[in-house]
């Protein structure tokens, strides 16, 4: 059956159908090898795949950092870390780097933060002579970076698909977020001395307490929305309803940057990218209800720890197979695929499943600016109207970089651990490494 | 063609009618979830109701969505051996991958039907209402999208040989389709 199973997906794929159709497919091929009656069990695990009241945090944050992008929300934070960072040599970089760093602290979305702090920042950019493809590859990578920090869709899903917890996955990214950030605020300030990059004008005190004083609201924000989930006050889903009316409140009724005429576009927007997600999930769960029948996922996870031996083997086979696969299809897909077989065979091997989970998401915000299948990539390439082969070269600085923090963040788990133990998540202390 | 002018009537009315409902699902599902807050911290009386109609309204949202992510062509999808076929294998790889996807969906609805029929007289156990408000979601939006891969598997026969190279994504302000 795993042959039949297999050729299916695989052809299904190379043909180019959606990857959740080709999911689909081969779980409806194992189904009516067992037996065709078992057909009306896959509607039914479809269904079982999305019915989760903590999947619910996907739709509303990609909602809620649709609708904080636009309503003005985003630009006032770039405007204040333009008053913060603007006098340094190469400011503006910082600038960008600051913002999707905050901006991705109520937004899920690493291709929202991107698009969000994107066209606040590159007209700017491009005003100030900065070179337009280093300008690009540069939002690409801090884009794409930031989305370690929570709240962060690709940490919903690896939790829900291997089971680990999304408060903990939360606490977990955070300092890994903030040090791929101060990497790439190093790597911006040496290309500020190299290629000369301007300064940006002085500010007088008072314009500066203005721009303060009307990003407050917008500062917020990250407080009560990381605060809430940190603070257990409440959970992921519960902190991104709460996102989306107080982005709604904050953007319709004090900045009326947007009215109600244009909540259909942003809704719809967000509805988009929530099916991308959500229906390669519901296919997942069918597909993995026929891998785990023939206890396929139990095999490979042995298989992969007998291969390993060491979780530092393992990490590193992890680390070279996700960088191959982010060349050729998106990542999430990705990830809900393989998550499930590879937790349990990094617990086996003594990880502590949050540093799992984390290092993945690290490999995931690379697979998000690399060619030729990264979105933040495309969404930077937009914004600066540059072909993507004009950003390879500029990228390969910002990729290095952060190869180098993945595999820092890879093998010094503490990193990770510190501080979601800090705060009591200690579910594997006693087998972590 | 007379003909024709009713089905662009009635494809437009479709997607008008597919748009509204995921907006105004979203909006009921940040609601119900915003009301669940609400209750507990304000009022200090949790709601029994909130997080199974919340669930119930993610599956219709998830099975819309599905449906309006598809019209638009932008599922996952792995282009990088298609785009390097010479076009008359192009055609006949999107031709059969066309159908194979109308397959699926048309496979999907009929087992779907057959699996909402068999849970009637089942009830919520918080809300009481029959199960199949929940799970006709699956036989909605494998309708939708079987109607939609039938018409791209004939857009593929009767259409130009290409398929479109991957777009690159735009920035929020013309990305409404």
């Amino acid at each position: 059956m795993g042959g039949l199973v297999a050729l299916t997906l695989f052809g299904a794929l190379i043909l180019a159908a959606p990857i959740a159709v080709a999911l689909g497919l081969a779980a409806m091929a194992g189904l009516v090898y067992m037996s065709p009656d078992f057909l009306v069990l896959m509607p039914q695990k479809m269904l079982s795949g999305v019915d989760s009241f903590t999947l619910l945090a996907i739709p509303l944050f990609i909602l809620a950092g649709t609708i904080m992008g636009r309503g003005g929300i985003a630009r006032r934070i770039v405007s204040m870390a333009l008053t913060m960072v603007g006098r340094f040599r190469g400011g503006l970089g910082f600038v960008v780097i600051l913002s999707t760093m905050f901006f991705s602290g109520v937004c899920g979305s690493a291709s929202a933060d991107t698009a969000a702090v994107g066209s606040a920042t590159m007209p700017e950019m491009l005003k100030r002579k900065y070179p337009r493809a280093f300008a690009t590859a540069l939002l690409a990578a801090s884009g794409a970076t930031a989305s370690l920090i929570p709240p962060s869709i690709d940490l919903i899903i690896i939790g829900v698909v291997s089971g680990v917890s999304i408060g903990g996955l939360f606490a977990a990214g955070l300092l890994p977020g903030l040090f791929n950030g101060l990497a790439l605020l190093a790597l911006c300030y040496y290309f500020g001395r190299k290629l000369d990059l301007p300064i940006t004008d002085p500010m007088h005190w008072r314009e500066k307490l203005h721009v303060f004083s009307e990003g407050f609201l917008a500062l917020l924000m990250p407080a009560i929305i990381l605060g809430g989930i940190l603070g257990g006050i409440f959970t992921p889903t519960e902190a991104s309803a709460v996102a989306v009316v107080y982005g709604l409140i904050v953007s319709l009724f004090v900045y009326r940057e947007i009215g109600l005429a244009d909540l259909p576009a942003l809704l719809l927007e967000a509805g988009k990218l929530t099916g991308m997600v959500l229906f390669v999930l519901a296919a997942a769960s069918a597909f993995s209800f026929v891998l785990a029948f023939e206890r396929i996922p139990q095999d490979l996870a042995a298989f992969i720890i007998e291969y390993a031996r060491h979780w530092m083997v393992f990490v590193l086979m992890v680390n070279i197979m996700f960088f191959l696969l982010g060349m050729i299809m998106d990542a999430l897909p990705a990830i809900i695929i393989l998550m499930p077989i590879l937790v349990p065979a990094g617990i086996a091997l003594g990880m502590d499943p949050l540093h799992i989970g984390i290092f993945v998401a690290a490999n995931v915000s690379i697979s998000l600016f690399t060619p030729p299948v990264g979105v933040c990539l495309y969404v930077a390439c937009g914004l600066s109207k540059l072909p993507i082969e004009a950003v390879f070269r500029p990228l390969l600085p910002f990729l290095a970089v952060l190869l180098m923090t993945l595999m820092i963040i890879s093998y010094v788990p503490e990193i990770t651990i510190f501080f979601p133990r800090a705060l009591g998540y200690n579910i594997m202390t006693d087998t972590a490494p | 063609m007379a003909s024709n002018a009713v089905l662009n009537f009635v494809g437009r009315a479709a997607r008008f009618a597919l748009e509204a409902s995921i907006c105004a699902v979203l909006l009921a599902l940040t609601a119900v979830v915003f009301a669940q807050v609400v209750a507990r911290y304000i009022f200090e009386s949790p709601l029994s109701w909130s997080e199974e109609m919340a669930r119930f309204l993610m599956m219709w949202l998830g099975m819309l969505c599905a449906a309006y992510a598809f019209r638009l062509g932008s599922h996952f999808t792995l282009r990088i051996v298609v785009e390097r076929l010479p076009g008359g294998l192009r055609r006949a790889a999107a031709l059969a991958m066309h159908l194979g996807v109308a397959v699926f969906f048309a496979v999907l609805l009929w087992f779907s039907i057959k699996f909402v029929s068999s849970v009637s007289g089942h009830r919520a156990p918080a809300m009481q209402i029959p199960m199949e408000v929940p799970y006709a979601s699956i036989v909605v939006g494998a309708a939708l999208m079987t109607l939609e891969a039938l018409r791209q598997a004939w857009r593929a026969a009767v259409g130009p040989v290409d398929t479109p190279p991957r777009a690159p994504a735009r920035p929020p302000q013309n990305a409404r389709d």
